[in-house]
């Protein structure tokens, strides 16, 4: 059964001259049919959250010395830590299909100014390989094969 | 107590023509104060079905000669001379200003605009938007009326009656659809354009909405129609549905074949001669008739049809001139024209007869024009060639509008008792039919059983004995629907009760259609008599009228305007 | 086409004339195999109760009126196939709307919105008829082509989870349209637009479920245009704070 919906939803600036009845949510919101995919999204948002968290901590202990750049070291091996990132990755590379894969390509005007961007077709083979290159990147830099 | 509304002038109908002589009446006039009513919201009206084209001189090797010629030719010399000249020479203007206000054109490679073919017409002059024209032309005019606060829509309104008084139409009584009551609108001028009334018939390209309400009105108020005997047949309707399948299909080259797979409008006894797939549309759909009835059409499940063939076209082509036709015989037919010929029959189009006006869409009656479909400025004559309605609309909706603003500038507003009296007498009567008990007929089968009996009477081909028949069973049909039992009897978006009021509406739309069929005893354009095989110039040059007086049709004659062009045989 | 046999069509019912809310009717309806959702509601009206209203014209998928909810999803119901469905099928008014009678949904909010985003040529100097028309290669019509397809059936207002929590929100249809003279190369009246983009209810309202999309009858990809807009709008206010425009900010 469908939730009701905002009471204004849709409704003209003066009301109109009969009653009517109240607008419904869409049925199937927010978790059948393809509202499902649309709600996971938004649940992977505290992803995002937790983790640029992480990082400000990461970044935070880079200058605070040697010993709390190992405290930070042997949290992130803590299995709950190990968890969290299993969840996380999951969650980035789910926002990141959905996203960047299926509607970014589309999101781009025609034009840009005098620019013209690529095609829509173009942008997931290209945003692929970008995400391929820069995981390599850091990678190399992580496992200490370059700098 | 009734409200009464005051516009200067007020126009019935949202669609092209409704919608171009609303904005060319407050373009012209700062302080006009225009109404727009419309049954539907204006998005909704039948010009959004249009596919092919609209069309109006544009390339160097056509000129306004040719594109009279061609429809005066096509209008088998019955449509008045000066108007095809008028209407010739403001088609590319109002195509241009269209263009101007956003209209997505088709275009050439070097962004001119791009023409086609067309039925009739002797080079490439149809401008088309894809095949999507009257849908693009609408919204356009929608959307740029918009601009204009002065333009008052009065949406999902139902006009139900004419106010007239001391012989002058002085307003409408509209019946808001949406509220149940009734409210006088009063204008010094009053523009009807509410397009034709295909639902006449069962099978037929129209939308539901198509009721012939204007055509009934004026009727009603003493104005006579003009020319009704002419119904146009198109030569490809989906079987079944009736959907239209745009003349721009033969434009871009496709061919009609039948069961033996033969090209068959290359059979003489057709008369296109080497046009083909291009001949007026009068003389395909009474081919295809003939090969239908000769037995040489494919059976299926909703009776016989021939073939369109656009696979040799190729995909690119049909997905880019002609995409609308791809989406609807996928959809609707299970048929992909890419690779499958299109299933077709002929199917019930366009009025060429409407609501006699003069070349201003002036009507008998004092601050009564008419434009679009609904009116008959004696443009189309006996047979209408394809993409000249769209700019009909235009051309006839926009100067209708400048004739009735003039006219309204010399008249006095009318009497707001007299307004609120007829409203209020219309209002009586519409809460007595909300759940009329009386009898116990049914809309639905009164409305079924109209249909067959124009199907019958005014085919492809008629006959005096079919259109006699029709003539008495319609009026024995009209005297049953007043004993139509109808079960709503709630005041709010009451649909029952406007399908009734529509039925009745085109009960008279039909009779005078058959009535003037009865009384042109010979063949002209759409008009093919299979008793009376000939034209015949001597005695039926002449439009038809029929008038509603002392509550009787009255069928009479109206003299065509010649010119340049004298009626000689139509060969193609 | 040969009977399909019986379905059951399950219809919302509502006359404020009589209902304090809206209730469900079940209607027997023999189909046939080439039947659209609209045909059986046809047949209900016509043969068994005429007292079931709803809004239909074309019955070809352009004129927008016949919009309502499918087994809860969003259809123009001249372009549903009943034989996708099965024994029960279930017919509601469009969601996200205030509901006049049955399945008729007030329009009216609908069309404000379409009226705020200004749908119509916008020209410093318009031109004159005798100018002729103005050149648009066909590279230029396909930029907005695609966006001016939409024929305001609202299916896409019904499928947005935006819509309903946010009463402001302009909404995919509106939008697209506005977008669609943006990228006119007739139009010069982007700036306009992009201000009311940029007010509550804006583009920057919608959370790009996408659905307005999927549900789109005429594959516009409103859900492309009002992304689209996000990008022009913000790039537009970049632009004014480059380069101030005289009076409004």
């Amino acid at each position: 059964m469908a939730r009701a919906a905002h009471p204004e939803t849709m409704g003209p600036r003066r009301p109109g001259p009969t009653r009517t009845a109240p607008p419904m949510m869409p049925p199937k919101f927010p978790m059948a049919g393809r509202y499902r995919s649309y709600t996971l999204f938004g649940a992977c948002s505290p992803a995002f959250v937790i983790s640029s968290l992480i990082l400000l901590r990461i970044t935070w202990a880079l200058g605070d010395g040697e010993a709390a750049w190992s405290e930070v070291l042997r949290d992130l091996r803590h299995p709950l830590s190990l968890l969290y990132h299993g969840v996380a990755l999951v969650a980035f590379l789910y926002t990141g299909w959905r996203f960047f894969i299926k509607l970014f390509g589309k999101s781009q005007p025609p034009r840009i100014g005098p620019f013209r961007p690529p095609p829509a077709a173009a942008f997931p083979p290209m945003l692929i390989a970008a995400w391929v290159v820069a995981s390599a990147a850091v990678t190399a830099v992580a496992w200490g094969l370059v700098l | 107590m009734t409200e009464v509304l005051r516009h200067d002038i007020v126009i019935v109908g949202g669609g092209a023509a409704g919608l171009r002589a609303a904005i060319a009446a407050v373009e012209a006039d700062p302080d006009v104060s225009v109404a727009l009513v419309s049954k539907v919201y204006p998005m909704r009206s039948h010009t959004v079905s249009a596919e092919g084209g609209a069309a109006a001189v544009d390339r160097d090797d056509d000129s306004f000669e040719l594109h009279g010629y061609d429809t005066v030719k096509g209008s088998d010399f019955l449509g008045d001379q000066d108007v095809i000249q008028y209407f010739v020479q403001e088609a590319p203007k109002e195509l241009t200003r269209l263009e101007h206000w956003g209209c997505p054109w088709s275009r050439n490679e070097d962004g001119s605009i791009a023409t086609r073919a067309f039925g009739g017409m002797t080079t490439k002059r149809t401008w088309f938007a894809a095949d999507k024209v009257g849908f693009h032309m609408l919204h356009t005019l929608f959307q740029h009326s918009m601009r204009f606060d002065r333009i008052v829509r009065y949406d999902e309104q139902f006009v139900t009656k004419l106010i007239v008084d001391g012989g002058a139409v002085r307003g409408v009584s509209a019946l808001d659809i949406r509220e149940g009551v009734s409210r006088a609108i009063l204008g010094r001028a009053v523009i009807l354009a509410t397009g034709g009334a295909g639902i006449c018939f069962p099978f037929t390209t129209n939308g539901n909405i198509k009721t012939g309400d204007g055509m009934a009105l004026a009727y009603r108020a003493g104005v006579p129609l003009k020319d009704m005997e002419f119904v146009q047949y198109h030569p490809t309707g989906l079987p079944g549905t009736g959907i239209l399948v745009t003349e721009a299909t033969r434009g871009e080259g496709g061919r009609l074949f039948n069961r033996k797979g033969e090209r068959f409008l290359e059979n003489a006894a057709y008369g296109v001669g080497s046009k083909l797939e291009l001949g007026p549309r009068d003389m395909i759909s009474r081919a295809v008739d003939q090969e239908i009835r000769a037995g040489n059409g494919f059976e299926g499940p909703h009776g016989q049809y021939l073939h369109l063939d656009l696979t040799h076209l190729g995909r690119k082509l049909l997905e880019t001139r002609l995409p609308f036709v791809l989406e609807l015989c996928r959809t609707y037919v299970g048929v992909d024209p890419v690779t499958q010929p299109i299933p077709i029959r002929p199917v019930v189009h366009y009025m060429m007869g409407g609501i006699d006006t003069d070349i201003d869409g002036a009507t008998e009656m004092p601050g009564l024009y008419a434009a679009g479909e609904c009116g008959n400025h004696s443009l189309n004559g006996a047979n209408r060639l394809g993409s000249n309605s769209l700019t009909e609309c235009l051309v006839f909706g926009a100067r209708a509008a400048i004739h009735a603003l003039c006219f309204a500038k010399g008249v006095e507003a009318g009497s707001e008792s007299v307004a609120r009296q007829q409203t209020e007498e219309e209002a009586a009567r519409i809460a007595s039919l909300r759940g009329q008990r009386k009898g116990g007929e049914s809309l639905a089968r009164t409305r079924s059983q109209m249909q067959e009996v124009m199907e019958e009477g005014l085919g492809v081909y008629r006959n005096q004995d079919g259109m006699r028949v029709a003539v008495e069973k319609l009026a024995q049909i009209k005297e049953r629907a007043a004993d139509i039992r109808l079960e709503d009897t709630s005041t709010v978006f009451n649909t029952e009760l406007t399908a009734y009021l529509e039925l009745v509406n085109m009960l008279d739309v039909a009779e005078v259609a058959a009535l003037s069929g009865l009384a042109r005893r010979e063949s002209r354009g759409a008009h093919a008599c299979s008793d009376f095989p000939e034209r015949n110039d001597r005695e039926y040059l002449h439009h038809s009228l029929v008038r509603f007086d002392d509550r009787r049709p009255r069928v009479e004659k109206k003299a065509v305007t010649l010119g340049r062009w004298e009626p000689e045989a139509r060969k193609y | 086409m040969g009977s399909n046999g019986k379905k059951t069509i399950v219809v919302t019912r509502f006359d404020p004339d009589r209902d304090e809310v809206p209730r469900t009717q079940s209607y027997e309806v023999p189909v046939q195999s080439d039947w659209q959702v609209l045909d059986a509601l046809n047949f209900i009206k016509d043969e068994i109760d005429p007292s079931l209203s709803y809004r239909w014209s074309c019955r070809m998928a352009v004129c927008g009126s016949c919009g309502m909810m499918v087994n809860g999803e969003a259809k123009l119901s001249c372009k549903d196939p009943l034989s996708k469905y099965g024994d029960t099928v279930e017919v509601t008014p469009l969601a996200n709307f205030p509901v006049i009678r049955d399945l008729v949904v007030e329009t009216e909010g609908f069309l404000e919105r379409v009226q705020r985003v200004k749908p119509w040529i916008i020209r410093a100097k318009e031109k004159a008829v005798e100018e002729g028309p103005v050149r648009q290669s066909p590279r230029e019509l396909a930029d907005f082509s695609q966006f001016s397809m939409c024929i305001n059936c609202m299916l896409c207002y019904s499928a947005c989870p935006v819509v309903g929590n946010e009463p402001h929100f302009l909404g995919p249809a509106a939008i697209a349209l506005g977008h669609r003279y943006n990228l006119d190369s007739r139009d010069e009246g982007a700036d306009e637009r992009y201000q009311i983009f940029r007010e509550e209810g804006g583009v920057y309202a919608c959370t790009y479920a996408n659905e307005c999309s999927e549900v789109c009858p005429k594959n516009v990809d409103p859900a492309a245009a009002v992304n689209q807009a996000k990008v022009g709008a913000v790039l537009d206010w970049a632009k004014g704070l480059i380069l101030p425009r005289g009076g409004e900010g």
